[in-house]
């Protein structure tokens, strides 16, 4: 495989961001309703458990890269070989196109909902479409580059989520601790699943990252801070609303506690927030685009402008297409299940697979 | 290159030719003198020579003193340069340079050059744009001797390296680049060289010729190398390992690599108390957002998002629209057009019309224009604040991007509201992540984000603490200073 | 060249796709809306708009309506309408009294639902026609204006609890809470708080007068501001204003519904009818008005346990205690189970500049 060039490298500590803007996106702002519906006022232990398990996955992750050359497109084609592993980069390929678009479609419902209801799809997505050409013409640098002011720069709106909804908060809400039986808590964790996706992308920008083995702490802190980000979220939420019957209803919990900030200059604050997530979601969008993008250049080796510029093509007429409530619904439905299979079923098969094959090589 | 072994007739063919051109120009001075013992023709270009130092160092010598060849003749004589030479070439461009040319011929060979320039350049004065209130006020000139002399007198060590250039074919500028080796990058002097010699252009007649010439991307509004006429700020850069680019007929210098917050980093910053200059620089960075977003903000909540105003404040808003007949957007555009064309008009007229001009158009014009009701007082408050904001950057290149900046957000406001306002500076903060001066990433300590290079960006953390030369430089000297001796507070009885 | 194009494409792009755009001064405001019983099945709105002119007060814009459906209203609404009528500035919403007993879920939806409604939006009753009282001309800000400073003070400073739109549909949904909502009445040319609604689900079923409101916020709120006046034993009065105040319920553990309420205020006196005050007389003000709270206290509870509601939230005190009983589907006949007990502490700490 070609080795990547200097200039197109990132250092270790991005990986931070890198892991967390993945993580944190769409998901955030509705991710209350499916997990309250199993678990409860004690969703939030739900989150902790996925938040663990996540951590568990980010290892696994280093250690099956740690044992190949290259990313995961190189790893599968060859242990699988020619026809299966490229048939299993295409799988992969396939997932991370889905993500990105299943994200700019979820912010596209809620712009239609909350700002502009006459907005005319077409033509925010070929702005779209412009702004993701520009960026992946820069390279890896420009996309990071994303991912990092995709983190820090909302930073502040987190503020108004914990001042302003504690106003209004019944920390009894919270109790009894545990109210709810293990087996409830789990089914709130899998629906936490679509939420925290992303972390895989590692799997192919991980040549892309100087001193790789430095960068494992940050990958992990990345993860770290998302979870306590969605627990706090999470927290907040059920304190704030009565925790069952209210968060049920709404289809984007954390949006309508926006409706109850009141700043001296400003009084409705969900307009600034929700534009604001644009910020959130494009390097989520990036990252993943890129990542499929990456991967149709490693298999097929076409020229990077050539794939950069079907992709989008593709990507804009998938998005303009699926605007109707059921079909946005399939497709999430779609993702969950791909999600379960290849990130949570998979990639455990794969760590035993390259466990075993080192094991071989070191008798040998 | 001599071409020494080139043959006599061939030669002599060469001076009769520079000779005939040259004498079609009124200004060629060329006769003969008989002196009491030998006979020279003395040829050179009247507006170029210093006459006292014709007379005094070269006339007076060859007429008192006793000579007979041009060896002894360079001997004798008490000036700085001299050449002795048959290279046509040579004696051509030192011709033009101002040097006189002593021959024992009409058309012989070999010359002697003396050189007899003309200095008259402007004196060293107050720097008009940079202009600080305390502090050093010497200001670069338009002689490159004068500004290196600045330089060199600053830092009087031997590792100051200085390497010439002639750009232009018209022009023949000299240029100077200047580094600390041992301290600057030699890839990135090598990169300033390489991109220096591969100019192709007929003249250079300012700096910021060079500027666009050599830049990543001529095609961004944002300049990717700081240019300066302070000395003092040229040698506070030499010394964190960046490099200088003089150009003869100048008075700006060129700094190379360059980042974005050096931009907004005045050079009196560094005089005044380390807390009083970060509370400056907050201040420009939230004048520099104001001034680009405040009416693009205006806009949008006008068109979209009424809902954001503060109740109160509704009646002040509805009342003074009310009487408005265009839509916000239009109304927006012609305030900004107006303090453009104020703008434009004032920089055209001579100094004492203009400030006339300006105070009076910016007040008549402005509530003239609220009378008629062709504009709101909230928004000609707004468009005149960010205005004024806009000149707080202390590069004047500068400025003049983020006045430009604020329209394509205002369009963007105008489609999309806030949203659009969002998109928009997805779209800048992308331009400038591919950006790069000189091959150095343009937003250095926002991202890749360097901690230790943050001290001196939006705040100026004390001199004791800015220890480490800026990362993004590679130099090779990365310490500046004895850490722990720096930070010691030695009392009168120790 | 490509670049150029695609440039100039994108803008053309641009500016085919505008949105519709709703300029401020080319829009009526809606403010405050009312509803009515009409005739037969129908349902009567009023909205209020207010009418900015300059350097005057602001005048306000009244229009009625009646229709079926709360929906309809508002495109009936817009039909009489110069301009049109958006709600992203909706303040208050007033329900009639005959309203409020037939049940408010319907119009509380549309506003739910609606994305450009605030939850900082105040619900409120009013006895007799809202369209009466929405009609008067009230201060120099507008009728929205004075309405909603007039019940906002209130909440901040005063005995109100704390109510606007989050709060009641929060209440509406949860198990452990019903909700309630300011009462106002017109009285002469102004308004006046007149007490509480108190609601089942969201049907009107009582209220509550002002002088109980001390002991209501206590209870709900969990703490309280206003100024409170006792009489004492021998005919003095005494006027206490609370500075500090907590609520703790505590729940035997033998008996999961059997609730003990522990009330604590700290507070000055703000005035005596007999002149100075020596320490036993703050003692015999503390002692006297401990024992009305826990009187008007347990005869509140006692209400709302006749009435088979819980304003107050003690159900929810209860579920959080007890583990299972969250799942519990008839919440309210376990309501009627519940025992309350309350004990009341009271610390006068300083009376004032003088003595």
């Amino acid at each position: 495989m070609a080795q990547i060039a200097e200039r197109h490298k990132v250092s270790a500590p991005l990986v931070f961001y890198l892991v967390h803007s993945t993580q944190f996106g769409i998901g955030v702002l509705g991710f209350q309703k499916n997990v309250v519906k199993y678990a409860g006022h004690d969703s939030w232990i739900s989150v902790i458990l996925i938040g663990l398990i996540v951590h568990l996955y980010i290892w696994m992750i280093y250690q099956i890269l740690k044992r190949s050359s290259g990313s995961l497109m190189t790893l599968q084609h060859d242990l699988f070989g020619k026809w299966v592993g490229n048939g299993l980069n295409i799988v992969w390929i396939i997932y991370f196109f889905l993500g990105s678009c299943a994200i700019l479609i979820g912010y596209i419902e809620i712009l239609k909902v909350w700002m502009f209801e006459d907005l005319n799809i077409w033509i925010y997505t070929a702005i779209f479409m412009g702004l993701l050409y520009y960026i992946f013409n820069g390279g890896f640098r420009v996309v990071t580059g994303f991912a990092f002011f995709g983190v820090v720069l909302p930073l502040w709106i987190f503020l108004t989520f914990l001042i302003f909804p504690t106003r209004f908060a019944d920390l009894q809400h919270l109790l009894p601790i545990m109210d709810h039986s293990p087996q409830e808590i789990f089914m709130g964790t899998m629906q936490m699943v679509i939420t925290v996706i992303g972390f895989e992308t590692l799997f192919l920008y991980y040549p892309f990252v100087k001193n790789i083995d430095k960068s494992q702490k940050w990958a992990h802190i990345g993860n770290l801070f998302t979870t306590c980000s969605y627990i706090i979220i999470m927290i907040v939420s059920i304190v704030y609303y009565s925790a069952e019957e209210e968060i049920l209803r709404n289809k984007w919990a954390t949006l309508a506690m926006w409706k109850i900030v009141e700043l001296p200059f400003v009084e409705r604050f969900e307009y600034i927030g929700i534009a604001s997530w644009s910020l959130v979601i494009l390097p989520n969008i990036c990252v993943m685009l890129w990542s499929a993008k990456r991967g149709i250049t490693e298999i097929f080796g076409i020229t990077e402008k050539k794939v950069i510029i079907s992709v989008l093509v593709v990507m804009f007429f998938i998005v303009n297409v699926i605007v109707d409530k059921e079909d946005i619904q399939l497709l999430n439905k779609i993702i969950n299940m791909y999600a379960l299979g290849i990130v949570f079923c998979y990639i455990p098969v794969l760590y035993l697979i390259t466990f075993v094959r080192d094991l071989w090589k070191r008798r040998t | 290159m001599s071409r020494m072994y080139k043959q006599n007739w061939k030669r002599k063919d060469s001076i009769e030719k520079l000779f005939a051109v040259f004498r079609s120009s009124t200004d060629f001075i060329q006769y003969d003198v008989n002196t009491s013992h030998i006979k020279y023709w003395i040829s050179y270009f009247e507006t170029l020579v210093d006459v006292n130092i014709l007379n005094e160092n070269i006339l007076k010598p060859i007429h008192s003193k006793y000579w007979q060849s041009l060896e002894e003749l360079k001997n004798i004589l008490p000036v700085k340069d001299i050449f002795l030479t048959i290279d046509t070439d040579l004696m051509k461009e030192k011709l033009l340079e101002g040097f006189v040319m002593i021959s024992l011929s009409e058309y012989g060979s070999p010359c002697l050059l003396v050189n007899a320039k003309l200095n008259k350049a402007r004196e060293v004065t107050l720097p008009e744009v940079e202009f600080t209130v305390i502090g050093p006020k010497e200001a670069f000139v338009e002689s490159i001797e004068s500004n290196i002399n600045l330089i060199r007198k600053r830092l009087p060590i031997e590792e100051l390296r200085i390497r010439t250039l002639k750009i232009g074919r018209l022009t023949q500028t000299r240029l100077a680049i200047i580094y600390i080796e041992g301290i600057a990058d030699e890839e990135n002097v090598f990169t300033v060289w390489q991109r220096i010699s591969n100019i192709q252009i007929d003249q250079v007649n300012d700096s910021s010729y060079i500027t666009e010439m050599i830049s990543d991307n001529h095609n961004s509004p944002f300049p990717q190398l700081l240019d300066t006429e302070r000395p003092d700020r040229v040698v506070s850069i030499l010394a964190e390992g960046k490099i200088a680019v003089i150009v003869d007929g100048s008075p700006h210098v060129l700094i190379g690599p360059t980042t974005l917050v050096e931009f907004f980093a005045s050079f009196e910053d560094y005089f005044l108390n380390w807390i009083l200059s970060s509370f400056f620089r907050i201040i420009r960075l939230f004048a520099v957002s104001f001034s680009i977003l405040a009416t693009p903000i205006y806009v949008a909540v006008l068109n979209y998002h009424y809902e954001l105003i503060p109740t109160d404040l509704l009646n002040n808003f509805v009342t003074s629209r009310r009487e408005v007949p265009v839509p916000p957007f239009l109304e927006a555009l012609f305030l900004e057009g107006t303090i453009e064309l104020l703008r434009e008009a004032g920089a055209r007229l001579p100094t004492k019309v203009g400030q006339t001009i300006g105070i009076v158009g910016g007040i008549v014009i402005g509530t003239a224009s609220v009378e008629a009701g062709l504009t709101s007082n909230i928004l000609l408050i707004i468009v005149a604040l960010a205005a004024l904001a806009s000149f707080t950057t202390p590069v004047y290149k500068m400025g003049n991007t983020i006045r430009l900046l604020r329209f394509p957000f205002l369009m963007f406001a105008e489609m999309y509201g806030l949203l659009g306002i969002v998109l928009c500076f997805c779209f800048l903060a992308t331009h400038l992540l591919r950006l790069t001066s000189l091959g150095r990433p343009f937003l250095e300590p926002i991202y890749p984000p360097r901690i230790t290079d943050l001290k001196d960006a939006f705040l100026r953390m004390p001199f004791s603490m800015m220890n480490e030369r800026p990362k993004q430089l590679r130099t090779e000297q990365p310490k500046r200073m004895d850490e722990e001796k720096s930070r010691e507070n030695k009392d009168i009885d120790e | 060249m490509w670049k150029i194009l695609s440039f100039i494409m994108l803008f053309m792009l641009m500016l085919y796709g505008c949105l519709d755009k709703e300029i401020i001064d080319d829009v009526n405001l809606v403010m405050v809306i009312g509803y009515d019983v009409g005739e037969g099945n129908k349902i009567k709105g009023t909205i209020v708009a207010p009418e900015y002119k300059k350097e005057q007060p602001v005048d306000s814009k009244v229009m009625t309506v009646e229709s079926d459906l709360s929906r309809d209203l508002i495109s009936d609404l817009q039909k009489e309408s110069p301009a049109p009528l958006v709600y992203g500035k909706l303040q208050f919403a007033l329900y009639s009294e005959d309203v409020a007993k037939q049940g408010i879920e319907k119009y509380v939806d549309s506003l739910e639902r609606d994305a450009s409604v605030g939850s900082k939006v105040i619900l409120a009753v009013c006895k007799g026609e809202a369209k009466n009282l929405l009609e008067g001309k009230y201060g120099q800000q507008g009728t929205a204006t004075y309405f909603r400073n007039l019940v906002e003070h209130n909440m901040h400073r005063e005995n109100l609890p704390i109510i606007n739109l989050h709060t009641y549909l929060r209440n509406f949904r949860m198990k452990g809470k019903d909700p309630s909502l300011p009462l106002l009445e017109k009285k002469n040319d102004h308004v006046k708080i007149t007490g509480l609604a108190l609601f089942q689900k969201d049907k009107m079923v009582g209220e509550i007068e002002n002088d109980q409101l001390f002991y209501f916020k206590l209870l709900s709120d969990r703490y309280v501001k206003g100024i409170h006046t006792i009489t004492m034993d021998d005919g003095n009065k005494a006027s206490i204003e609370s500075i500090r105040s907590k609520r703790r319920a505590n729940i035997d553990e033998k008996n999961p519904f059997h609730l003990t309420i522990e009330l604590e205020i700290e507070g000055y006196l703000r005035e005596y009818s007999e002149g100075t005050v020596r320490p036993e007389i703050l003692k015999k003000a503390e002692k006297a008005f401990e024992k009305e709270i826990v009187k008007n206290s347990m005869e509140m509870i006692d209400m709302f346990k006749e009435k088979n509601i819980d304003p107050v939230g003690l159900g929810e005190e209860i579920l959080s205690h007890s583990r299972g009983l969250r799942k519990v589907k008839n919440w309210r006949d376990i309501y009627s189970k519940m025992e309350v007990d309350v004990h009341a502490d009271v610390k006068i700490t300083e009376t004032g500049v003088v003595q």
